[in-house]
């Protein structure tokens, strides 16, 4: 009879990887299945920002806030160049409503201990000089940073590889069964049998769900990204606009003042500068099913507001346009935990989040699947609250 | 803004496909980046070859001057200056345009953006004075700039030979000429040329090394059997330009992003859009011509392009049926005469086979 | 090893390919006077020269793969068909010129043209010195189209070797070729990608240390094919590696995935706004 693995993480992206590492850490035979390679879906279409600035205040921005303070001490951990830099990151507010409204949030922030302040017409100026002159106003996070996301998802299932974990690439799974004391998981390659499974599938948990008899409420929710040529230092670190937390948690009766263009792609400027001296131009937001096709009226939209923050950006080169899907949940929460079915895990659902929650939930997940407490009540994260 | 028929590459393939495309009633746009439409027409100086039915005898650039003058006279709209940079769901064509992008929607699309030289890697590849057989062309024979004085050639394909003679024409030194199959691949005709005015062939060799400070001051070649270098047949020479004729692929980038399934061909340049008999690809509505449908030649891709034409026109409504096939006939047989003889099988073959793997896939 | 002879080898074709291919005209023929040669001895697509020849001398027929016969007793040695053929592969030799001498009628492509009464270099099929010739002839009409044909008188023992003659312009001769030691460069260092500077060693790194199995995974460890120009040049190099590597057929290989934009545009000409001066 073939080996019995104590866990089997389905899903290499950076949700995944860190779950095997992580539990590998704690001693366990770890197998990790994808269908394709590391890194194969979100995880390699999506930018690599660390951040705090765009939570909820609350059990979301502590959450996150963990995360991130692991970050500093992986590279040295995971012995890999995951390009970690932690340099702030900067909202920017148009008019004197946003800078309300972003005030407010800034308080809320502070209350639970996460590092913001304002700056005023003047002092964003001075922080970004490239700025277009008419910004209102900005707001500052002091701990984001950012990191190569596919690097993120390399070194975790490297470091997870040296720890005694099975790295099983290029090997789809297409059923998976409830035995007596563990689960088998056919794959394209053969059976795989563990005593745990932690579904990290991302956009594709549901299909893992179904072969579990699970309904997990994770959608595609689609983005793209315009990379620019290598250039010149526009701005030093992130930036993007406020309007960005009103897209992405399609809330509040504020009105930006946007073309019907950025109005019909649910596009808010964001701006990540990479190791490479390129910077990545995001966001959009769509229900689009599975499709990753760029869609030309997106880039447009992209570029238009990137150009409004950043005028000078009008002359620098676009050399690729991706787009890739986030796993969204209805209550822009991930899922981090177990389930009805004793053994069977979910770690899916982190929406645009997924890399900088990537350490916290792999770390929870090996606390766990250990029967440890973790290191705050994650109730928030359960299932089951998707249940009713 | 909306047009029946949008063809990419004004090239040998695109002409002939918008002149008989408009000729059948089409309401069509061909687009080209560069300043001149004609594509490798205007590069190619020496005599055709072929039949009559294609211009024979005829040097390339007035072969081209024809098919201008024609799609002038018919008012083809053509957008010179003009980059296609995608093409999105809904057979939307963006184009870059007088500095802004332009989106078309078409009904049916016809890609021929042509091929794409190979690279070769070898130390000291990436000096200058290293530089793609067909760049060395567009210099000579377009911008009238002569890339070097020694030049030596790295590969004995048509392409190779053609752009060597045309060099010596115009009064650079071909050092030599190196092949690593143990043949001379060009037809024969263009190899003797180079031979009588004493050009040397070095066939079973390869460039082992491009030597220099700041650009290419010497070459090395040396033996090459069974895909290595034999050691210590190494023999240096002073040149200053090294042109890599080592083979085209097909230019696809434009036919992949439109979800066109490829397939792996190796004798038409390797990944190439698999298409039917009609041009049409695994995308209905979408078609490739020329050496975007696998590399060949000039003469091929005109005919290509007017096969596709017919093919749009018919399914645009524009041909009746029987007219149609009948025209598509006359052009297949024209075709097959190309691809026959000791050169021209491997590509009859070759395209069967494209054409078997688009039955199956 | 026997070293093998004949046009794909040579670069010229040999008398037996000649003669087999096209045929040779008899001496009674050449006893009559000036008489075309082709010498295009493989099956190309290519029949200009049939429809060249004002007596219909030239056949090739179907398919127009065919090689070219010339019928040398209709073939009156006009020369009609020496700059129609596309191959510059079609001679005249005229072995009645005079007692010592015969003439060879060639197409010639190089500037500048010599002048009548020149002397020139008489050279052979494979470009070396055979003779001295003597300029009688050189014929440049617009139908032929920019191929000039030249006829040399030299003497009749050498004209079936003489087929063209030195340019009169040749570049500076350089230091020709010497035995050389190889500088050992490891090709571990030779650039791959151009664009972000990868060499050869780190898509090898990639592939065998980091799990890379396609040109896209090898791009998302390493880099390669991240540049301004996408993978267009270094795609072939590195799935070659690839193929190296892994012992994989290059069919199995896919290239990167393309994205729009295909051309560099900028942000600016993306969004539709005119570029800020």
């Amino acid at each position: 009879m073939s080996q019995i693995y104590d866990i089997a993480v389905i899903g290499a992206g950076s949700i995944g990887t860190s779950c095997a590492y992580y539990n590998a850490k704690k001693g366990a035979d770890v197998i990790l299945i994808d269908a394709g390679d590391i890194a194969d879906s979100t995880s390699s279409r999506s930018d690599g920002n660390i951040l705090v600035c765009d939570k909820q205040p609350g059990f979301d921005a502590l959450f996150a806030k963990a995360s991130q303070d692991m970050f500093p001490g992986l590279e040295k951990e995971l012995d890999y160049n995951i390009e970690w830099t932690q340099k702030g990151s900067l909202y920017l507010t148009e008019t004197e409503e946003e800078f309300e409204i972003a005030s407010r949030f800034c308080s809320d922030m502070k209350q639970c201990g996460i590092e913001m302040r304002m700056l005023d017409h003047k002092e964003v100026l001075e922080d970004e000089p490239y700025l277009a002159k008419d910004i209102y106003g900005g707001l500052e996070t002091i701990s984001d940073g950012s990191v190569y996301p596919i690097g993120l998802a390399y070194a975790f299932a490297l470091a997870a590889e040296r720890l005694g974990a099975v790295l099983s690439l290029h090997n789809p799974v297409v059923d998976l069964k409830k035995e007596e004391n563990y689960f088998s998981i056919s794959c394209e390659n053969g059976t795989i049998l563990a005593k745990n499974v932690v579904n990290a599938c991302g956009v594709r948990a549901p299909l893992i769900g179904k072969m579990a008899g699970l309904d997990i409420p994770i959608r595609a929710r689609q983005g793209q990204i315009l990379v620019s040529e290598q250039t010149f230092r526009v701005a030093r670190r992130k930036v993007h606009e406020f309007g960005y937390m009103l897209t992405k948690f399609q809330s509040g009766d504020y009105e930006r003042p946007v073309s019907e263009r950025v109005k019909r792609n649910e596009v808010a400027f964001v701006f990540e500068p990479t190791a490479s001296n390129n910077f990545l131009i995001g966001s959009s937001r769509s229900f689009v099913g599975e499709d990753i096709r760029s869609e030309i009226d997106v880039m447009q939209a992209l570029a238009e507001r990137a150009i409004r923050f950043f005028p000078v950006i009008a002359g620098i080169k676009v050399i690729r346009a991706y787009s890739g899907l986030r796993p969204f949940t209805p209550d822009h929460m991930p899922i981090v935990s177990g389930t009805a079915i004793p053994g069977f895990y979910i770690a899916a659902g982190h929406e645009g989040d997924g890399i900088g929650l990537s350490p916290i939930t792999g770390k929870c997940m090996a606390d766990i699947i250990a029967g440890e407490e973790t290191f705050m009540d994650l109730s928030p994260l359960s299932f089951e609250r998707f249940s009713n | 803004m909306k047009r029946e028929v949008v063809i990419i590459g004004a090239g040998p393939a695109g002409l002939a496909a918008a002149i008989e495309a408009t000729k059948n009633g089409c309401q069509v746009l061909l687009v080209d980046e560069n300043r001149t439409a004609g594509g490798q027409f205007f590069k190619q100086l020496h005599k055709f070859f072929g039949s009559q039915a294609h211009s024979a005898g005829i040097r390339g650039f007035e072969i081209g001057k024809q098919l201008l003058k024609e799609t002038e006279e018919l008012g083809v709209e053509v957008w010179l200056e003009s980059s296609v940079i995608g093409i999105f769901a809904g057979k939307r064509v963006a184009v870059l345009r007088n500095g802004i992008t332009e989106t078309v929607e078409a009904q049916s699309i016809l890609i021929c953006t042509g091929g794409a030289e190979n690279p070769l890697r070898f130390p000291g590849w990436t000096y200058p004075g290293v530089m793609g057989a067909g760049a060395a062309q567009t210099m000579v024979n377009v911008n009238r700039v002569l890339p070097g004085k020694r030049i030596l050639m790295i590969g004995s394909g048509n392409v190779g030979v053609i752009v060597a003679y045309q060099l010596l024409q115009a009064g650079a030194d071909v050092v030599g000429i190196v092949e690593g199959m143990p043949r001379i691949g060009a037809y024969g005709v263009h190899a003797a040329k180079l031979k009588r005015a004493g050009v040397p062939f070095f066939i079973g060799h390869t460039i082992a090394e491009a030597r220099g400070s700041d650009r290419v001051e010497e070459a090395v070649i040396a033996r090459f059997e069974n895909g290595q270098i034999l050691k210590g047949t190494e023999r240096k020479i002073d040149v200053d330009t090294i042109c890599v004729a080592v083979g085209l692929r097909p230019l696809s980038e434009l036919a992949q992003m439109a979800g066109v399934k490829h397939g792996f061909i190796p004798e038409l340049g390797g990944f190439m859009p698999i298409h039917n008999t009609d041009m049409e690809t695994s995308v209905e509505g979408i078609y490739v011509a020329g050496d975007t449908a696998g590399v060949e030649e000039a003469s091929t891709a005109m005919d290509e392009g007017r096969l596709a034409a017919v093919s749009v026109s018919c399914a645009l409504g524009h041909l009746n049926r029987a007219d149609a096939e009948q025209k598509k006939e006359e052009i297949r047989d024209r075709l097959a005469s190309l691809r026959q003889g000791p050169f021209g099988e491997r590509r009859m073959n070759a395209k069967n086979r494209v054409i078997e793997m688009g039955v199956t896939m | 090893m026997e070293k093998q002879r004949g046009l794909i080898y040579d670069g010229y074709p040999s008398r037996e390919e000649i003669v087999s291919a096209n045929g040779w005209p008899s001496e009674e023929r050449f006893a009559r006077g000036p008489v075309a040669i082709a010498e295009c001895v493989q099956e190309i697509p290519c029949n200009p020269c049939e429809a060249a020849c004002p007596f219909h001398a030239i056949k090739i027929g179907t398919p127009i793969t065919n090689t070219p016969r010339i019928d040398e007793d209709s073939c009156t040695g006009c020369g009609s068909c020496v700059a129609a053929c596309s191959g510059l592969a079609i001679f005249v030799v005229d072995k009645t010129y005079s007692e010592s001498e015969a003439l060879i009628s060639f197409p010639f492509e190089y500037l500048p043209l010599p002048e009548k009464g020149d002397k020139a270099e008489a050279l052979s099929r494979a470009g070396e010195y055979v003779c001295e010739g003597t300029v009688v002839r050189v014929m440049n009409p617009k139908k032929n189209d920019h191929t000039p044909v030249i006829t040399l008188a030299v003497p009749t023992d050498k004209v079936d070797d003489v087929r063209t003659m030195r340019r009169l312009v040749l570049p500076e001769p350089g230091k020709g070729f010497e035995n050389v030691e190889p500088e050992g460069v490891l090709d571990d260092d030779v650039i791959v990608c151009r664009c972000e500077e990868i060499t050869a060693g780190e898509v090898r790194d990639a592939i065998r240390n980091k799990k890379a199995t396609t040109v896209t995974e090898v791009k998302r460890r390493c880099r390669a094919g991240m540049g301004l120009c996408q993978g267009r040049t270094c795609g072939k190099l590195v799935s070659r590696i690839l193929a190296e590597e892994l012992g994989s057929a290059p069919d199995t290989l896919t290239g990167s995935t393309d994205r729009p934009p295909v051309r560099p545009t900028t942000f600016g000409e993306l969004a539709g706004t005119k570029k800020e001066v």
